[in-house]
Protein backbone atom coordinates (compact mmCIF):
# COMPACT_ATOMS: atom_id res chain seq x y z
CA UNK A 1 0.00 0.00 0.00
CA UNK A 2 1.30 3.45 -0.91
CA UNK A 3 2.31 5.76 1.90
CA UNK A 4 0.65 8.63 0.09
CA UNK A 5 -3.03 9.44 0.37
CA UNK A 6 -2.95 10.62 -3.23
CA UNK A 7 -0.33 8.41 -4.94
CA UNK A 8 1.26 9.16 -8.31
CA UNK A 9 -1.18 7.07 -10.41
CA UNK A 10 -4.13 8.90 -8.83
CA UNK A 11 -2.46 12.24 -9.57
CA UNK A 12 -1.88 11.17 -13.17
CA UNK A 13 -5.57 10.26 -13.39
CA UNK A 14 -6.34 13.76 -12.11
CA UNK A 15 -4.18 15.26 -14.88
CA UNK A 16 -6.38 13.30 -17.31
CA UNK A 17 -9.47 14.71 -15.65
CA UNK A 18 -8.05 18.27 -15.72
CA UNK A 19 -7.65 17.97 -19.48
CA UNK A 20 -10.90 16.14 -20.15
CA UNK A 21 -12.39 19.02 -22.12
CA UNK A 22 -9.27 19.43 -24.22
CA UNK A 23 -9.14 15.74 -25.11
CA UNK A 24 -12.87 15.71 -25.85
CA UNK A 25 -12.39 18.70 -28.18
CA UNK A 26 -9.66 16.77 -30.01
CA UNK A 27 -11.96 13.78 -30.46
CA UNK A 28 -14.61 16.07 -31.93
CA UNK A 29 -12.04 17.75 -34.18
CA UNK A 30 -10.69 14.40 -35.40
CA UNK A 31 -14.24 13.14 -36.00
CA UNK A 32 -15.14 16.26 -37.97
CA UNK A 33 -11.98 15.94 -40.07
CA UNK A 34 -12.74 12.27 -40.68
CA UNK A 35 -16.25 13.07 -41.82
CA UNK A 36 -14.88 15.73 -44.17
CA UNK A 37 -12.23 13.45 -45.67
CA UNK A 38 -14.54 10.42 -45.84
CA UNK A 39 -16.95 12.41 -47.98
CA UNK A 40 -14.24 12.86 -50.62
CA UNK A 41 -13.48 9.55 -52.39
CA UNK A 42 -10.13 8.23 -51.09
CA UNK A 43 -10.03 10.83 -48.34
CA UNK A 44 -9.85 8.26 -45.54
CA UNK A 45 -6.31 7.34 -46.56
CA UNK A 46 -5.31 11.00 -46.48
CA UNK A 47 -6.96 11.42 -43.08
CA UNK A 48 -5.06 8.40 -41.76
CA UNK A 49 -1.80 10.03 -42.80
CA UNK A 50 -2.57 13.45 -41.43
CA UNK A 51 -4.59 12.85 -38.25
CA UNK A 52 -2.04 10.86 -36.21
CA UNK A 53 0.70 13.35 -37.14
CA UNK A 54 -1.35 16.27 -35.91
CA UNK A 55 -2.86 14.53 -32.94
CA UNK A 56 0.38 13.84 -31.05
CA UNK A 57 1.42 17.51 -30.84
CA UNK A 58 -2.14 18.56 -30.04
CA UNK A 59 -2.57 15.96 -27.31
CA UNK A 60 0.77 16.97 -25.82
CA UNK A 61 -0.16 20.65 -25.93
CA UNK A 62 -3.40 19.91 -24.09
CA UNK A 63 -1.42 18.08 -21.39
CA UNK A 64 1.15 20.91 -21.15
CA UNK A 65 -1.67 23.12 -19.82
CA UNK A 66 -1.46 21.15 -16.57
CA UNK A 67 1.80 22.88 -15.72
CA UNK A 68 -0.30 25.95 -15.01
CA UNK A 69 -1.26 24.35 -11.69
CA UNK A 70 2.31 24.31 -10.47
CA UNK A 71 3.37 27.81 -11.47
CA UNK A 72 2.14 31.27 -10.48
CA UNK A 73 -0.71 31.02 -7.92
CA UNK A 74 -0.66 27.24 -7.93
CA UNK A 75 2.98 27.24 -6.92
CA UNK A 76 2.22 29.36 -3.86
CA UNK A 77 -0.39 26.85 -2.79
CA UNK A 78 1.73 23.73 -2.89
CA UNK A 79 5.23 25.08 -2.38
CA UNK A 80 4.35 26.51 1.04
CA UNK A 81 4.88 22.97 2.28
CA UNK A 82 8.38 21.75 3.16
CA UNK A 83 9.54 20.47 -0.21
CA UNK A 84 12.02 21.24 -2.94
CA UNK A 85 10.34 23.29 -5.71
CA UNK A 86 12.38 21.69 -8.50
CA UNK A 87 11.65 18.14 -7.34
CA UNK A 88 7.98 18.99 -6.97
CA UNK A 89 7.76 20.27 -10.52
CA UNK A 90 9.80 17.36 -11.90
CA UNK A 91 7.27 15.00 -10.32
CA UNK A 92 4.54 16.99 -12.05
CA UNK A 93 6.50 16.69 -15.30
CA UNK A 94 6.47 12.90 -15.01
CA UNK A 95 2.71 12.85 -14.40
CA UNK A 96 2.02 15.13 -17.35
CA UNK A 97 4.41 13.21 -19.63
CA UNK A 98 2.74 9.94 -18.66
CA UNK A 99 -0.69 11.33 -19.51
CA UNK A 100 0.54 12.78 -22.84
CA UNK A 101 2.09 9.41 -23.81
CA UNK A 102 -0.97 7.38 -22.84
CA UNK A 103 -3.35 9.79 -24.59
CA UNK A 104 -1.18 9.85 -27.74
CA UNK A 105 -1.11 6.04 -27.83
CA UNK A 106 -4.87 5.86 -27.33
CA UNK A 107 -5.50 8.35 -30.14
CA UNK A 108 -3.13 6.44 -32.45
CA UNK A 109 -4.81 3.13 -31.62
CA UNK A 110 -8.24 4.66 -32.25
CA UNK A 111 -7.07 6.08 -35.58
CA UNK A 112 -5.63 2.70 -36.60
CA UNK A 113 -8.84 0.89 -35.57
CA UNK A 114 -10.84 3.27 -37.76
CA UNK A 115 -8.34 2.79 -40.60
CA UNK A 116 -8.53 -1.00 -40.37
CA UNK A 117 -12.31 -0.83 -40.39
CA UNK A 118 -12.04 1.33 -43.52
CA UNK A 119 -9.96 -1.31 -45.26
CA UNK A 120 -6.36 -0.62 -44.30
CA UNK A 121 -3.88 -3.45 -44.74
CA UNK A 122 -3.01 -4.90 -41.29
CA UNK A 123 0.31 -6.21 -42.70
CA UNK A 124 1.48 -2.61 -43.13
CA UNK A 125 2.34 -2.44 -39.38
CA UNK A 126 -0.05 0.40 -38.61
CA UNK A 127 1.07 0.53 -34.96
CA UNK A 128 4.78 0.79 -35.78
CA UNK A 129 4.67 4.52 -35.07
CA UNK A 130 3.62 4.07 -31.43
CA UNK A 131 7.14 4.38 -29.97
CA UNK A 132 7.90 7.53 -31.94
CA UNK A 133 4.50 8.96 -30.94
CA UNK A 134 5.41 8.39 -27.31
CA UNK A 135 8.85 9.90 -27.85
CA UNK A 136 7.39 12.94 -29.56
CA UNK A 137 4.88 13.44 -26.75
CA UNK A 138 7.62 13.30 -24.11
CA UNK A 139 9.77 15.80 -26.02
CA UNK A 140 6.91 18.27 -26.41
CA UNK A 141 5.96 17.96 -22.74
CA UNK A 142 9.57 18.52 -21.66
CA UNK A 143 9.78 21.65 -23.82
CA UNK A 144 6.42 22.72 -22.35
CA UNK A 145 7.83 22.21 -18.86
CA UNK A 146 10.77 24.50 -19.63
CA UNK A 147 8.64 27.20 -21.23
CA UNK A 148 5.90 27.06 -18.56
CA UNK A 149 8.48 27.62 -15.85
CA UNK A 150 9.20 31.04 -17.34
CA UNK A 151 5.90 31.94 -18.98
CA UNK A 152 3.58 30.69 -16.23
CA UNK A 153 -0.03 30.84 -17.36
CA UNK A 154 0.99 31.23 -20.99
CA UNK A 155 3.16 28.10 -21.09
CA UNK A 156 0.85 26.23 -23.46
CA UNK A 157 0.71 29.15 -25.87
CA UNK A 158 4.50 29.55 -25.73
CA UNK A 159 4.95 25.84 -26.46
CA UNK A 160 2.56 25.99 -29.42
CA UNK A 161 4.41 29.02 -30.78
CA UNK A 162 7.73 27.25 -30.29
CA UNK A 163 6.52 24.19 -32.23
CA UNK A 164 5.12 26.37 -35.00
CA UNK A 165 8.39 28.30 -35.26
CA UNK A 166 10.37 25.05 -35.31
CA UNK A 167 8.26 23.71 -38.19
CA UNK A 168 8.55 27.02 -40.07
CA UNK A 169 12.29 27.08 -39.58
CA UNK A 170 12.58 23.46 -40.77
CA UNK A 171 10.72 24.34 -43.97
CA UNK A 172 12.89 27.44 -44.41
CA UNK A 173 16.07 25.37 -44.00
CA UNK A 174 15.05 23.16 -46.90
CA UNK A 175 15.21 26.19 -49.17
CA UNK A 176 18.47 27.84 -48.11
CA UNK A 177 21.74 27.14 -49.86
CA UNK A 178 24.06 27.23 -46.86
CA UNK A 179 22.28 25.46 -43.99
CA UNK A 180 25.58 25.12 -42.06
CA UNK A 181 25.90 28.86 -41.35
CA UNK A 182 26.67 29.29 -37.62
CA UNK A 183 23.51 31.26 -36.90
CA UNK A 184 21.33 28.74 -38.72
CA UNK A 185 23.01 25.90 -36.85
CA UNK A 186 22.35 27.64 -33.58
CA UNK A 187 18.66 28.13 -34.38
CA UNK A 188 18.40 24.56 -35.60
CA UNK A 189 19.92 23.38 -32.33
CA UNK A 190 17.23 25.24 -30.38
CA UNK A 191 14.41 24.01 -32.62
CA UNK A 192 12.27 20.99 -31.94
CA UNK A 193 14.29 17.93 -33.09
CA UNK A 194 11.95 16.59 -35.76
CA UNK A 195 14.94 15.14 -37.65
CA UNK A 196 16.29 13.22 -34.67
CA UNK A 197 12.80 11.85 -33.94
CA UNK A 198 12.50 10.70 -37.55
CA UNK A 199 15.93 9.02 -37.44
CA UNK A 200 15.16 7.36 -34.12
CA UNK A 201 11.89 6.10 -35.55
CA UNK A 202 13.74 4.67 -38.54
CA UNK A 203 16.14 2.88 -36.19
CA UNK A 204 13.24 1.43 -34.25
CA UNK A 205 11.81 0.03 -37.47
CA UNK A 206 15.01 -1.60 -38.68
CA UNK A 207 17.52 1.00 -39.93
CA UNK A 208 21.15 0.81 -38.79
CA UNK A 209 21.86 2.21 -35.32
CA UNK A 210 23.36 5.68 -35.26
CA UNK A 211 24.15 7.04 -31.79
CA UNK A 212 23.88 10.68 -32.85
CA UNK A 213 20.06 10.84 -32.97
CA UNK A 214 19.38 9.45 -29.47
CA UNK A 215 22.31 11.47 -28.08
CA UNK A 216 20.81 14.60 -29.60
CA UNK A 217 17.42 13.80 -28.05
CA UNK A 218 18.97 13.21 -24.63
CA UNK A 219 20.83 16.53 -24.85
CA UNK A 220 17.59 18.22 -25.91
CA UNK A 221 15.71 16.82 -22.91
CA UNK A 222 18.55 17.72 -20.53
CA UNK A 223 18.68 21.28 -21.86
CA UNK A 224 14.95 21.85 -21.35
CA UNK A 225 15.12 20.32 -17.86
CA UNK A 226 17.85 22.79 -16.95
CA UNK A 227 15.80 25.68 -18.38
CA UNK A 228 12.73 24.49 -16.47
CA UNK A 229 14.48 24.02 -13.13
CA UNK A 230 16.15 27.44 -13.48
CA UNK A 231 12.72 28.97 -14.10
CA UNK A 232 11.28 27.29 -11.03
CA UNK A 233 14.15 28.49 -8.87
CA UNK A 234 13.81 32.03 -10.16
CA UNK A 235 10.07 32.10 -9.55
CA UNK A 236 10.00 30.54 -6.11
CA UNK A 237 13.10 31.62 -4.18
CA UNK A 238 13.88 34.69 -2.21
CA UNK A 239 17.42 35.98 -1.85
CA UNK A 240 16.81 38.17 1.20
CA UNK A 241 18.03 37.15 4.62
CA UNK B 1 -7.08 21.60 17.75
CA UNK B 2 -4.02 19.97 16.23
CA UNK B 3 -0.70 18.81 17.57
CA UNK B 4 2.16 20.82 19.02
CA UNK B 5 4.40 23.05 16.94
CA UNK B 6 7.81 21.38 17.07
CA UNK B 7 9.93 24.48 16.55
CA UNK B 8 9.15 28.15 16.92
CA UNK B 9 10.38 30.90 14.66
CA UNK B 10 10.58 34.67 14.93
CA UNK B 11 9.59 36.77 11.95
CA UNK B 12 11.83 39.82 11.51
CA UNK B 13 11.59 42.45 8.82
CA UNK B 14 13.91 45.44 8.73
CA UNK B 15 14.00 48.31 6.28
CA UNK B 16 12.32 46.23 3.61
CA UNK B 17 11.88 47.54 0.09
CA UNK B 18 9.85 45.62 -2.48
CA UNK B 19 8.75 46.82 -5.88
CA UNK B 20 7.03 45.79 -9.09
CA UNK B 21 7.84 46.60 -12.67
CA UNK B 22 5.17 48.72 -14.29
CA UNK B 23 5.80 49.78 -17.89
CA UNK B 24 9.54 49.21 -17.51
CA UNK B 25 9.61 51.35 -14.36
CA UNK B 26 10.21 50.01 -10.89
CA UNK B 27 7.41 51.08 -8.55
CA UNK B 28 8.11 50.61 -4.84
CA UNK B 29 5.19 49.16 -2.89
CA UNK B 30 7.03 48.75 0.38
CA UNK B 31 9.86 51.05 1.37
CA UNK B 32 11.59 51.08 4.72
CA UNK B 33 9.11 48.67 6.31
CA UNK B 34 10.02 47.04 9.62
CA UNK B 35 8.03 44.72 11.85
CA UNK B 36 8.43 41.73 14.12
CA UNK B 37 6.18 38.82 14.99
CA UNK B 38 7.26 36.75 17.96
CA UNK B 39 6.48 33.06 18.38
CA UNK B 40 3.14 32.74 20.15
CA UNK B 41 1.88 36.03 18.80
CA UNK B 42 -0.85 37.02 16.37
CA UNK B 43 -0.17 40.17 14.34
CA UNK B 44 -2.57 41.87 11.96
CA UNK B 45 -1.65 44.14 9.07
CA UNK B 46 -4.26 46.69 8.06
CA UNK B 47 -4.23 49.31 5.37
CA UNK B 48 -6.04 50.64 2.33
CA UNK B 49 -6.13 48.86 -1.04
CA UNK B 50 -2.74 49.03 -2.69
CA UNK B 51 -0.89 49.67 0.58
CA UNK B 52 1.30 46.58 0.03
CA UNK B 53 -0.28 44.04 2.39
CA UNK B 54 -0.30 41.24 -0.18
CA UNK B 55 3.24 42.09 -1.29
CA UNK B 56 4.45 41.93 2.30
CA UNK B 57 2.86 38.52 2.78
CA UNK B 58 4.32 37.22 -0.47
CA UNK B 59 7.76 38.33 0.68
CA UNK B 60 7.28 36.64 4.05
CA UNK B 61 6.15 33.42 2.39
CA UNK B 62 9.28 33.54 0.21
CA UNK B 63 7.45 34.00 -3.08
CA UNK B 64 8.68 37.50 -3.80
CA UNK B 65 12.19 38.81 -3.66
CA UNK B 66 12.66 42.09 -1.85
CA UNK B 67 14.91 44.71 -3.43
CA UNK B 68 16.55 45.63 -0.16
CA UNK B 69 16.41 45.11 3.56
CA UNK B 70 16.41 42.15 5.86
CA UNK B 71 13.61 39.63 6.01
CA UNK B 72 14.23 36.57 8.12
CA UNK B 73 12.22 33.74 9.63
CA UNK B 74 14.05 31.86 12.34
CA UNK B 75 17.25 33.49 11.06
CA UNK B 76 16.83 32.17 7.51
CA UNK B 77 15.54 33.74 4.34
CA UNK B 78 11.80 33.10 3.91
CA UNK B 79 12.39 30.79 0.93
CA UNK B 80 15.01 28.77 2.80
CA UNK B 81 12.79 28.53 5.84
CA UNK B 82 9.76 27.55 3.78
CA UNK B 83 11.66 24.84 1.95
CA UNK B 84 13.01 23.31 5.16
CA UNK B 85 10.06 23.71 7.51
CA UNK B 86 7.11 24.86 5.44
CA UNK B 87 4.87 27.78 6.28
CA UNK B 88 1.12 28.14 6.44
CA UNK B 89 0.29 30.52 3.61
CA UNK B 90 -3.12 31.59 2.39
CA UNK B 91 -2.57 33.53 -0.83
CA UNK B 92 -4.84 36.28 -2.02
CA UNK B 93 -6.18 34.15 -4.87
CA UNK B 94 -6.62 30.43 -4.42
CA UNK B 95 -5.65 28.52 -7.56
CA UNK B 96 -6.59 24.96 -6.69
CA UNK B 97 -6.76 22.55 -9.62
CA UNK B 98 -10.33 23.02 -10.81
CA UNK B 99 -10.96 19.39 -11.73
CA UNK B 100 -9.87 18.08 -8.33
CA UNK B 101 -12.37 17.35 -5.58
CA UNK B 102 -11.99 18.97 -2.15
CA UNK B 103 -10.98 15.54 -0.85
CA UNK B 104 -8.19 15.32 -3.44
CA UNK B 105 -6.89 18.74 -2.40
CA UNK B 106 -6.81 17.88 1.30
CA UNK B 107 -5.23 14.47 0.63
CA UNK B 108 -2.50 16.14 -1.42
CA UNK B 109 -2.09 18.73 1.31
CA UNK B 110 -1.62 16.00 3.94
CA UNK B 111 0.86 14.18 1.70
CA UNK B 112 2.99 17.30 1.38
CA UNK B 113 2.63 18.45 5.00
CA UNK B 114 3.51 15.39 7.03
CA UNK B 115 5.69 12.28 7.10
CA UNK B 116 3.97 9.02 6.10
CA UNK B 117 2.88 7.82 9.56
CA UNK B 118 1.12 11.12 10.30
CA UNK B 119 -0.60 11.72 6.97
CA UNK B 120 -3.91 10.11 7.80
CA UNK B 121 -4.18 12.08 11.03
CA UNK B 122 -3.23 15.33 9.29
CA UNK B 123 -5.82 14.60 6.59
CA UNK B 124 -8.54 13.92 9.17
CA UNK B 125 -7.72 17.14 11.00
CA UNK B 126 -7.73 19.10 7.73
CA UNK B 127 -11.16 17.69 6.88
CA UNK B 128 -12.40 18.68 10.32
CA UNK B 129 -10.92 22.18 9.98
CA UNK B 130 -12.45 22.69 6.57
CA UNK B 131 -15.88 22.04 8.03
CA UNK B 132 -16.88 20.31 4.77
CA UNK B 133 -19.22 17.33 4.99
CA UNK B 134 -18.75 14.17 2.92
CA UNK B 135 -20.90 15.48 0.07
CA UNK B 136 -18.93 18.74 -0.07
CA UNK B 137 -15.64 16.83 0.04
CA UNK B 138 -16.64 15.07 -3.16
CA UNK B 139 -17.37 18.37 -4.91
CA UNK B 140 -14.95 19.53 -7.57
CA UNK B 141 -13.16 22.79 -6.85
CA UNK B 142 -14.74 24.18 -10.02
CA UNK B 143 -18.16 23.89 -8.39
CA UNK B 144 -17.16 25.23 -4.97
CA UNK B 145 -18.41 28.54 -3.65
CA UNK B 146 -15.90 31.21 -2.59
CA UNK B 147 -16.50 30.34 1.03
CA UNK B 148 -15.83 26.62 0.44
CA UNK B 149 -12.61 27.43 -1.40
CA UNK B 150 -11.56 29.74 1.42
CA UNK B 151 -12.16 26.99 4.00
CA UNK B 152 -10.17 24.63 1.83
CA UNK B 153 -7.32 27.12 1.58
CA UNK B 154 -7.26 27.66 5.33
CA UNK B 155 -7.32 23.92 6.09
CA UNK B 156 -4.48 23.47 3.60
CA UNK B 157 -2.45 26.34 5.10
CA UNK B 158 -2.81 25.04 8.65
CA UNK B 159 -2.16 21.37 7.78
CA UNK B 160 0.97 20.08 9.49
CA UNK B 161 0.79 22.77 12.22
CA UNK B 162 3.33 25.19 10.70
CA UNK B 163 5.33 27.39 13.07
CA UNK B 164 4.77 30.41 10.82
CA UNK B 165 1.32 31.24 9.49
CA UNK B 166 0.84 34.02 6.92
CA UNK B 167 -2.74 34.63 5.79
CA UNK B 168 -4.04 37.08 3.22
CA UNK B 169 -7.63 38.15 3.92
CA UNK B 170 -8.44 34.95 5.87
CA UNK B 171 -11.96 36.06 6.82
CA UNK B 172 -12.99 36.86 3.27
CA UNK B 173 -16.06 34.86 2.16
CA UNK B 174 -16.55 33.07 5.48
CA UNK B 175 -19.90 32.88 7.27
CA UNK B 176 -20.25 33.65 10.98
CA UNK B 177 -19.71 30.03 12.05
CA UNK B 178 -16.58 29.62 9.94
CA UNK B 179 -15.24 32.96 11.20
CA UNK B 180 -15.62 31.81 14.80
CA UNK B 181 -13.90 28.52 13.96
CA UNK B 182 -11.05 30.39 12.28
CA UNK B 183 -10.60 32.64 15.29
CA UNK B 184 -10.34 29.53 17.47
CA UNK B 185 -7.82 27.99 15.08
CA UNK B 186 -5.61 31.08 15.07
CA UNK B 187 -5.73 31.33 18.85
CA UNK B 188 -4.83 27.64 19.08
CA UNK B 189 -1.90 28.22 16.69
CA UNK B 190 -0.73 31.10 18.87
CA UNK B 191 -1.01 28.93 21.98
CA UNK B 192 1.13 26.29 20.30
CA UNK B 193 3.84 28.90 19.77
CA UNK B 194 3.25 29.74 16.12
CA UNK B 195 3.93 33.22 14.78
CA UNK B 196 0.75 34.28 13.00
CA UNK B 197 0.46 37.27 10.67
CA UNK B 198 -2.65 38.12 8.73
CA UNK B 199 -3.60 40.95 6.41
CA UNK B 200 -7.19 42.09 6.40
CA UNK B 201 -9.73 44.82 5.85
CA UNK B 202 -11.70 43.40 8.77
CA UNK B 203 -10.84 45.92 11.46
CA UNK B 204 -13.05 44.29 14.08
CA UNK B 205 -11.47 40.86 13.58
CA UNK B 206 -7.99 42.36 13.79
CA UNK B 207 -8.88 44.26 16.93
CA UNK B 208 -10.47 41.21 18.53
CA UNK B 209 -7.77 38.69 17.65
CA UNK B 210 -4.40 40.35 17.20
CA UNK B 211 -1.82 40.91 19.90
CA UNK B 212 -0.17 43.45 17.67
CA UNK B 213 -1.63 45.58 14.87
CA UNK B 214 0.35 47.28 12.11
CA UNK B 215 -1.06 49.90 9.80
CA UNK B 216 0.59 50.09 6.41
CA UNK B 217 1.02 53.53 4.97
CA UNK B 218 3.38 54.94 2.37
CA UNK B 219 5.22 51.65 2.21
CA UNK B 220 5.89 51.49 5.93
CA UNK B 221 4.29 49.64 8.84
CA UNK B 222 3.28 51.70 11.85
CA UNK B 223 2.48 49.82 15.07
CA UNK B 224 -0.92 50.63 16.53
CA UNK B 225 -1.68 51.86 19.06
CA UNK B 226 1.14 54.31 19.42
CA UNK B 227 2.23 55.00 22.98
CA UNK B 228 -0.03 58.01 23.46
CA UNK B 229 -3.17 56.77 21.65
CA UNK B 230 -6.32 55.12 23.01
CA UNK B 231 -6.82 51.47 22.04
CA UNK B 232 -10.52 50.92 21.29
CA UNK B 233 -11.98 49.62 18.07
CA UNK B 234 -13.54 53.01 17.32
CA UNK B 235 -10.13 54.64 17.58
CA UNK B 236 -8.60 52.00 15.31
CA UNK B 237 -11.32 52.54 12.70
CA UNK B 238 -10.87 56.30 12.95
CA UNK B 239 -7.13 55.89 12.49
CA UNK B 240 -7.67 53.75 9.38
CA UNK B 241 -10.09 56.29 7.96
CA UNK B 242 -7.44 58.95 8.44
CA UNK B 243 -5.12 56.64 6.45
CA UNK B 244 -7.57 56.40 3.57
CA UNK B 245 -9.00 52.90 4.10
Amino acid sequence: MSARLLPAPSRAALVFRENGRGFAALVVLAGAMYGLYASVGDGVDAWMNIAPTLVVPLVSLVAVGSFRESVAGGAALWLQKPLDPARFRLARLLEVALVAVVASVLFRCAAVAIGLAAGWDPDAHPLAALPSDALMAVLIVVAGFGLSSWWGDHGRLATAAYLALSVSFGIFLLQVEAPQEPLLRLVRGASFPFGAVRETRAMLTGSAFDWRAPAWLLAYVAAWLVVGVAGVRRATESRAA
Amino acid sequence: MGGPVLATARVEVEDLRASYRRRLRSVAVLDGLSLTVEPGQVAAVLGPNGAGKTTLLRVLAGFKRPDRGRCAIGGQSPAQYRRRHGCGYLPESLVFPRAWTCRDVLARSADLSAPPPDRQAVFSLAVQRSGLDSAALGTRVLACSKGMRQRLGLAHALAGEPAVVVLDEPFSGLDAQARAALRDELRAARDRGAAVLFASHETAEAHRLADRVYILRAGRARPWPSADAPTGLAQLEAELLRNGQ
